[in-house]
């Protein structure tokens, strides 16, 4: 389910980066925006520096490195 | 014993065929495939169900018969020789005059799936799933020699490092190629119970002749595909080809390499997106609380401002009623030389009218007083 998360980070990540440049708001809001921001940006390039790639063949019910 | 050389065999066969007034000016009815054309020259195969045949038209002959009707898929009433070629030991159909027999059968067949898949609505795009855009596994359900694998493989690897890729080795042509593709699509999509979750198929093999790409014209194939749960992307042979396979996918890809690359996003890409998100965050922070910063320091300056200026005012009030208090002090006005008349009870009296005669009065001046009573009056 990395997919989800993943993607729904990206997403939270982009609207708190464009919500915080906005004039209406507030100094309050903005630095929730920014911890929040910051805490999706870390989770996005852990999932991304941790990434395993694995190419494999799929034979007689296993798999096996291609 | 004496053995025959392989010339004199081939010689005898090409003899035996060329003499055979059955097998000239023979009509024969088959499906085009494979078209090609070298120089002036045309070549084909003729095919039923179960064999084919090559054929060969001329540069002459193509120049006299309507080339229209040679296409492939089309269904054509072939006069001609049959052509050996001692050499090769192989023969070919020399074809003189071509007459239209039909659409050709594959395609009629493609038809009839086609309609009817899409009256049974499978081709609607309410049932169609959206591609993941962070897949973390792929599954690849395709030939495992081929070009299509590699290609998928290639694309995926040069712009991803992330999604991992299972190969589904997969028979996509010939007897038992339908077969095998639906087993895989099933497969694949059983995996999830054994832990294995793949969250994108492509399905499909590089370009061929449309014998070649017509399992994924089948209706079993069509309809494995249309039940898979993991979203699948179909790439069946070339740009220019449109499979059943194409219609009931959740998207089709034109090639295999367009499959793999609408499949995965870029990590380089992903990675620059983060950065450059974060950055965002952090300039407006930094400019949020610098700007809250001024707008406070210019209040807290407006706060003391307004203070020094009331403080200022409130003195100049006190000074200026000080100054009426001091003008006014009646205290100046007996050192003047000027009394005041007061009645019993300490009134001022300022008008003629309120004296009575015969009434005493207490006269006050600059240091003292005294007591007069009034003798006569008079107005001014």
């Amino acid at each position: 389910m990395a997919e989800k998360t993943f993607t729904e980070a990206l997403g939270n990540l982009q609207k708190a980066a464009s919500e915080i440049g906005r004039q209406a708001t507030t100094l309050e809001e903005s630095l929730k925006l920014f911890e929040e921001g910051m805490k999706e940006a870390e989770f996005c390039k852990e999932i991304l520096d941790k990434a395993e790639q694995k190419i494999t063949i799929y034979e007689n019910g296993g798999e096996r490195d291609a | 014993m004496k053995a025959v050389t392989v010339t004199q065999l081939n010689e005898y066969i090409s003899k035996k065929l060329k003499d055979d007034y059955r097998l000239k000016n023979l009509p024969v009815e088959g499906e085009i495939s494979g078209l090609s054309k070298s120089g002036q020259h045309y070549y084909f195969t003729l095919k039923d169900q179960n064999c084919m045949i090559k054929c060969a038209i001329w540069g002459t002959v193509a120049a006299k018969i309507d080339m229209s009707l040679v296409e492939n898929g089309a269904k054509i009433i072939a006069l001609g020789d049959i052509s050996p070629y001692s050499k090769n030991g192989t023969y070919s159909f020399s074809i003189k005059a071509v007459q239209a027999a039909g659409v050709g059968d594959l395609a009629a067949e493609f038809q009839r799936v086609k309609a009817m898949l899409e009256k049974e609505g499978l081709f609607d795009s309410k049932y169609k799933k959206s591609i993941p855009a962070f897949p973390y596994r792929i599954g690849v359900i395709t030939a495992l020699t081929g070009a299509a694998v590699q290609d998928i493989r290639k694309i995926i690897t040069s712009k991803n490092n992330y999604t991992s890729i299972i190969i589904f080795p997969t028979q996509v042509q010939g007897a038992g190629a339908v077969q095998s593709i639906i087993d895989n699509i099933r497969l694949a999509n059983k995996l999830a119970d054994e832990g294995l979750t793949i969250d994108t198929l492509i399905v499909g093999r590089g370009g061929g002749s449309s014998e070649d790409l017509m399992a994924f014209n089948d209706e079993g194939v069509a309809r494995a595909i249309f039940a898979s749960e993991i979203p699948v992307i179909s790439a069946v042979g070339h740009e220019t080809d449109f499979s059943i396979s194409d219609f009931v996918a959740d998207v089709r890809a034109e090639t295999p390499t367009a499959a793999a690359d609408m499949a995965v996003m870029d990590t380089t890409e992903l990675y620059n997106e983060i950065v450059n998100n974060r950055r965002r965050l952090c300039d407006s922070m930094s400019y949020k609380l610098k700007s809250e910063r001024k707008l406070l320091e210019s209040r807290t300056e407006l706060l003391r401002t307004n203070m020094i200026n009331k403080a200022s005012q409130t003195r100049n009030t006190i000074e200026k009623a000080l100054i009426t208090l001091r003008e006014n002090d009646p205290r100046n006005i007996f050192a003047k030389g000027y009394s005041a008349v007061l009645d019993d009870n300490d009134r001022i009296i300022s008008s003629i009218e309120e004296i009575k005669e015969g009434t005493t009065y207490n006269v006050r001046l600059r240091d003292g007083s005294f007591t007069a009573e009034v003798l006569s009056k008079e107005r001014n």
